[in-house]
């Protein structure tokens, strides 16, 4: 387990008259390896909560772990914690700043103070991870396109070498093309890295290609902590907290609805047509269904 | 000609090094021919760089044609005089909810744009009234935007252009940073408009599942349009539309798939519920 958060509560502007809970009674546990999305109606807690698993914001109560000690511990070390979990927000072009593409990688690790050679190496390594081709490191990072852009700054990160990689909206303004390409880019990294991954998304249909687990939160409450196929039978309840769930998932809840003999809980493309051509079949061999 | 009206409309932004000499150029609109008709609803579909945005930017006078020209309601944009009547026609609303307020209560930023038309006070509260009723935030009126959800920023965004009752509203891209019932308010606000108040809806997006209630669907790729027609016939050509980098909405997917495996649902499936209203048909066959 790398994160653990207990009994935590956020209230932001605690002692003023707009004080506001942002997160209530939060007990979540991340493991290791495991590709997990996020997802929550605007005003949810997502951004706060991700924000404490990196120490940015420390709880009002409560205790959030990493690796077993809690972040608020005297020995805790920041700086190590914040490039083991690695926090990439959203838009992150907009932190891109430096003369080149090759020196707002390396910009991390030479603030981990480590030598020349291990730095070219690691930002080689993040560049390439991420797709970024070699002809671009020594152009001006704002010369690239939007979707350049954002993987430099993933780059970035990855260059700090994160156990943990949280990323909120990585997706946001990005073309259908654009998408699938970064989301391959995360599920290489956890498939043949070993890279634990969060995903904050508004997509359903994104997150239910790629994770493995699915937290949903509401009004500062986590609602459900479960696979995705398993929450998104609960179509009604989502759609009250102001999500919904993919698309032919929605389809073979209606369908299930009107007495298909449909599993709701598909929710790939490939999946939900198999599940019709099956109870079709069926139906024309058995009209009584 | 229609309300919105472009002809070989070409964009060029120049790039300058520091002592103003050119050194580069980039044709981001390259040659464009679009005839928009009154109370129509289309869509604009493009990957990042196709010119869609820098298209959209001219149908309000934010930016001017290199070359070509573009009406609206009759008025070509390139003519100084025509500036203002030209924004007052056309309205714009942008991506980021946070970028379009500025007044501290709801009420004072719908009220903005009519008071600077000079609009006399009184007529300007009616209209403050009919805009945010009609995009559901009426009861709003009185609070502070900050604190507002997305979902919420948008449709004031959208009430304080409806207050300067413009024949037509461009879109660009006003769902990117929402949550699923955020979009699904823009969206729903965008075609009241144009069914109820027959304002003209010129959407530009990413989302393939919100195009599928246009009248017609342009794709944009390297600044020119390379495809146009209905959302279903759009929507059919799916191997083109990865070409441009584009995709189709989930169910119409799915509906290619169960083509594929020898089940008759039409090839143009865009939504849910047509999905299923044609398997029932098929199941009671």
């Amino acid at each position: 387990m790398i994160i653990e958060l207990k009994d935590v509560n956020y209230i932001y502007d605690k002692d003023s008259t707009m004080s506001a809970v942002a997160l209530n009674d939060i007990n979540l546990q991340i493991k290791e390896g495991v590709f997990y999305a996020l997802i929550g109606h605007t005003g949810s807690g997502k951004s706060t909560l991700i924000q404490h698993m990196n120490g940015l914001i420390r709880p009002t109560s409560g205790e959030v772990l990493y690796k077993g000690v809690s972040v608020r511990d005297r020995q805790m070390d920041m700086r190590e914690l914040r490039s083991r979990v690695g926090l990439v927000f959203q838009y992150p072009e907009h932190q891109l700043f430096e003369t080149t593409v090759y020196e707002d990688v390396a910009f991390g690790p030479k603030n981990l103070k480590l030598d020349r050679e291990e730095i070219d190496t690691r930002v080689r390594e993040a560049l390439t991870l991420t797709g970024v081709d070699e002809s671009l490191w020594q152009y001006s990072p704002f010369e690239l396109s939007g979707g350049q852009k954002r993987r430099v700054a993933i780059a970035g990160v990855l260059a700090m070498k994160p156990e943990l990689l949280i990323l909120d909206e990585p997706t946001a303004g990005l073309d259908p093309a654009g998408r699938n390409d970064l989301l391959n880019v995360l599920k290489r990294l956890h498939d043949t890295e070993g890279m634990t991954m969060i995903l904050v998304s508004h997509s359903m249909e994104d997150v239910a290609g790629y994770a493995e687990r699915l937290i949903v939160m509401n009004k500062g409450h986590i609602e459900y902590e479960d696979t995705p196929s398993e929450v998104f039978r609960h179509a009604d309840r989502l759609r009250e907290m102001g999500l919904s769930v993919p698309q032919v998932t929605d389809v073979l809840a209606r369908l299930k609805a009107a007495g298909w003999p449909v599993d709701d809980g598909v929710i790939t493309v490939s999946g939900a047509a198999d599940e019709i051509v099956r109870a079709l079949k069926e139906k024309r061999q058995d009209p009584q269904i | 000609m229609g309300l919105i009206k472009t002809e070989k409309l070409i964009h060029e932004y120049i790039k300058r090094d520091e002592n103003g000499d050119e050194i580069g150029c980039i044709r981001a609109v390259d040659g464009v021919d679009m005839d928009v008709e009154r109370g129509q609803f289309i869509s604009i579909l493009g990957s990042n760089g196709s010119g869609k945005s820098t298209f959209a930017s001219h149908l309000n006078a934010i930016l001017f044609p290199t070359e070509g020209s573009v009406w609206v309601d009759g008025k070509d944009t390139k003519d100084p005089a025509n500036v203002w009547d030209v924004r007052e026609t056309a309205g714009m609303v942008f991506q980021n909810p946070d970028n379009q307020i500025i007044g501290q209560i709801v009420e004072e930023d719908v009220g903005f744009g009519p008071e600077n038309m000079g609009i006399p006070t009184k007529e300007i509260w009616e209209r403050v009234e009919e805009s945010l009723k009609a995009v559901g935030m009426w009861e709003y009126r009185k609070h502070s935007p900050g604190r507002l959800s997305g979902g919420q920023k948008q449709r004031v965004s959208i009430a304080g252009v409806i207050a300067m009752h413009p024949k037509c509203i461009v879109f660009d891209e006003p769902t990117a940073m929402l949550d699923p019932s955020g979009r699904r308010e823009v969206i729903r606000a965008a075609r009241a408009l144009n069914d109820v108040e027959k304002v003209t809806i010129i959407l530009i997006t990413h989302y393939m599942d919100e195009v599928i209630y246009s009248d017609k669907v342009f794709v944009m790729d390297k600044g020119k349009i390379v495809m146009s027609g209905t959302p279903g016939e759009i929507f059919m050509q799916r191997d083109k539309l990865k070409e441009y980098k584009l995709d189709v909405p989930q169910v119409t997917s799915l509906a290619y798939e169960l083509r594929d495996r020898g089940i008759d649902v039409p090839a143009d499936v865009l939504s849910p519920e047509e999905l299923i209203k044609s398997l029932n048909t098929i199941y009671s066959t």
